[in-house]
Order: C-alpha cells, then sequence, then structure tokens
C-alpha cells in the first residue's frame, strides 16, 4: 500500500471517528485542525487506524507523531 | 532550603503530590473515581507512568521541581511548556492512561471522561503550564509552593516563554490565594450543571489564572 492509498483509507477513517464528511485529510493536519479531536477521539482514532490497517502502535511511537503526515508514513513504515 | 530537579527515586514523592493535587481538598481524587480505581491501583498506575519519563504533560519526573527542608522532600510542583514535543498535554496524558490502564478500563470509562470534560478549559500552546503543587503537610505555611513556581517562572521567562496558566478546583480557596501571591490573576472559569461530577471531581468549576512573565 502507498502512501496516496493509505490517505485515502485514512479519509474513511477520520470521517467515521469524527462523524464528518468529505473531510480533507492533508500531511499537515493536527489535532488543533479538527474541533471535535478531543483526548477521546483520539484514542478512538488510535484504535480505529490500528484496526482499519492492522498494525499495533508503541507509546512511543503514538507520541512522536505530530501531524497526519507522521501518521501516514508510520503507517506505511509499519506495512512495509 | 533547597530546590532541584525531581529524578526517579523521588516518583513515590511525586506520585503521592499527584493525588493529593487532583483531590483538591476534596475526598474525590479525579483519576481513581473516573477510572473506578481503589488507592493502591491509582498510586501504581500513576507510578507505572512516571517511571515511563515521557516530558509534555507533568508526568515526567524531570518536569517538577523539589524543595527539601531539613534533608527531606518537603514540596514539589510540575511545569511544562504546552505543546513543546507537538501533541498537546492532554492527548499525551490520553495515551499514557491507556496505556497503563488497558483499552478495555478506557473504553468503560467513557461516561465518567465525558462529564468530566465538560469543565475542561483549554491550554495554550506554547505557555508554561504548572500543575501538581503540593507541600507536605508539616512543611505548610512556609511559602515553599511559591518559591517552586517562581523558579519555574524564572526558568521557563529566561527561554523567551511569554506566560504561564495554573488550572484548579473552584473550591480551593486557598491554592487561589497562594497563586494570586506569585502574581497569578483569574481569567476564566468553567462549570457545568451535570450532576455527575459530584461523583467524580472535587468540585464542579474549573478555574484559570494567569501570570505575565514579561512584564
Amino acid at each position: 500500500m502507498n502512501k496516496e492509498e493509505i490517505t485515502g483509507n485514512l479519509k474513511s477513517v477520520f470521517e467515521k471517528v469524527f462523524q464528518e464528511k468529505d473531510l480533507t485529510i492533508t500531511r499537515e493536519m493536527t489535532a488543533e485542525n479538527i474541533e471535535k479531536w478531543d483526548s477521546l477521539r483520539h484514542i478512538q482514532l488510535i484504535t480505529e487506524v490500528e484496526m482499519a490497517f492492522g498494525v499495533k502502535f508503541r507509546l512511543r511511537e503514538v507520541l512522536s507523531m505530530k501531524n497526519v503526515g507522521d501518521l501516514i508514513d508510520l503507517i506505511h513504515a509499519k506495512r512495509g | 532550603m533547597q530546590v532541584r530537579r525531581a529524578n526517579k527515586p523521588d516518583i513515590p514523592f511525586l506520585v503521592d503530590a499527584i493525588m493529593e493535587a487532583e483531590a483538591s481538598g476534596s475526598q474525590h481524587i479525579s483519576y481513581r473515581e473516573i477510572f473506578c480505581l481503589n488507592d493502591r491501583e491509582l498510586r501504581d498506575l500513576l507510578h507505572s507512568i512516571l517511571s515511563e519519563d515521557i516530558q509534555g504533560c507533568g508526568w515526567s519526573p524531570p518536569e517538577f521541581l523539589i524543595a527539601e527542608q531539613d534533608s527531606e522532600t518537603a514540596a514539589c510542583c510540575a511545569a511544562w511548556i504546552e505543546g513543546a514535543g507537538g501533541l498537546p498535554s492532554h492527548i499525551i496524558k490520553s495515551q499514557l492512561l491507556v496505556e497503563f490502564l488497558g483499552q478495555e478500563k478506557w473504553e468503560n470509562s467513557k461516561e465518567n471522561l465525558n462529564a468530566a470534560s465538560e469543565i475542561n478549559i483549554a491550554r495554550t500552546p506554547g505557555i508554561l503550564q504548572i500543575e501538581s503543587v503540593y507541600t507536605q503537610p508539616r512543611y505548610r505555611g512556609n511559602g515553599l509552593s511559591g518559591i517552586l513556581i517562581r523558579e519555574h517562572l524564572l526558568q521557563a521567562a529566561k527561554t523567551g516563554t511569554r506566560s504561564a496558566e495554573i488550572q484548579l478546583m473552584k473550591n480551593n480557596g486557598a491554592a487561589m490565594r497562594a497563586y494570586q501571591k506569585v502574581g497569578f490573576i483569574l481569567k476564566g472559569e468553567k462549570g457545568s450543571h451535570n450532576n455527575k461530577l459530584g461523583t467524580i471531581l472535587p468540585y464542579h468549576t474549573r478555574l484559570l489564572m494567569a501570570k505575565d512573565l514579561l512584564s
């Protein structure tokens, strides 16, 4: 799966977690860009991403992600 | 009296400090009530989290300053720059809690977490955050917390941080007066009439105090 495909699949996960349609996913996006992105949604987002992509993140990996671009890169690296 | 950075051997004291600060003079230690833990379980949870040494949310030993008096640990106070590592502190805390509580406990506590979030006040990115201010009872009245807070402010000002924030429960008048002595002023409050808050938090209204570091 390349990064474009990961971004496309991530869009569906984000729309499910934040219950919004037609969300635009960018690499620069952070929790500050989505009003509903609070602690509870963040944990739900990480869980849903792990399930959707069949990956498992370690604590320090999750905490090292500064934006959606980092998340895309990490998923890409884990899926090989 | 000596002031120093905390390190791993201080963790048991820091755990006590976080629990006492969270109780805010009440019977309700927020994390214990929200996640339905007993004191032992909460102590173990906080010990594990502090041992992980993740910075950015006030739950890492080096984020604490310690006041020692008569060769004893008398007081402590945590501080961090909000969002300095790229993530807001509430997300770091949540991720640590999920890691050490487990996903199931987190999921089962969502109703309590949602209720508690009704009085959340957003922390300002780039601003020094002061938390877990605690003095052992026998050392109170000596201004130790004020000394520790001022030292945090001094160190932050040296690195160009423009202001500091403290959040506290409105029922904690003693803490509010102590922070006013250091120069903090009341900036806002957030309350809720949700009856559930009375069972999980020390009070139903949270206050935000702030201090300009450039003046």
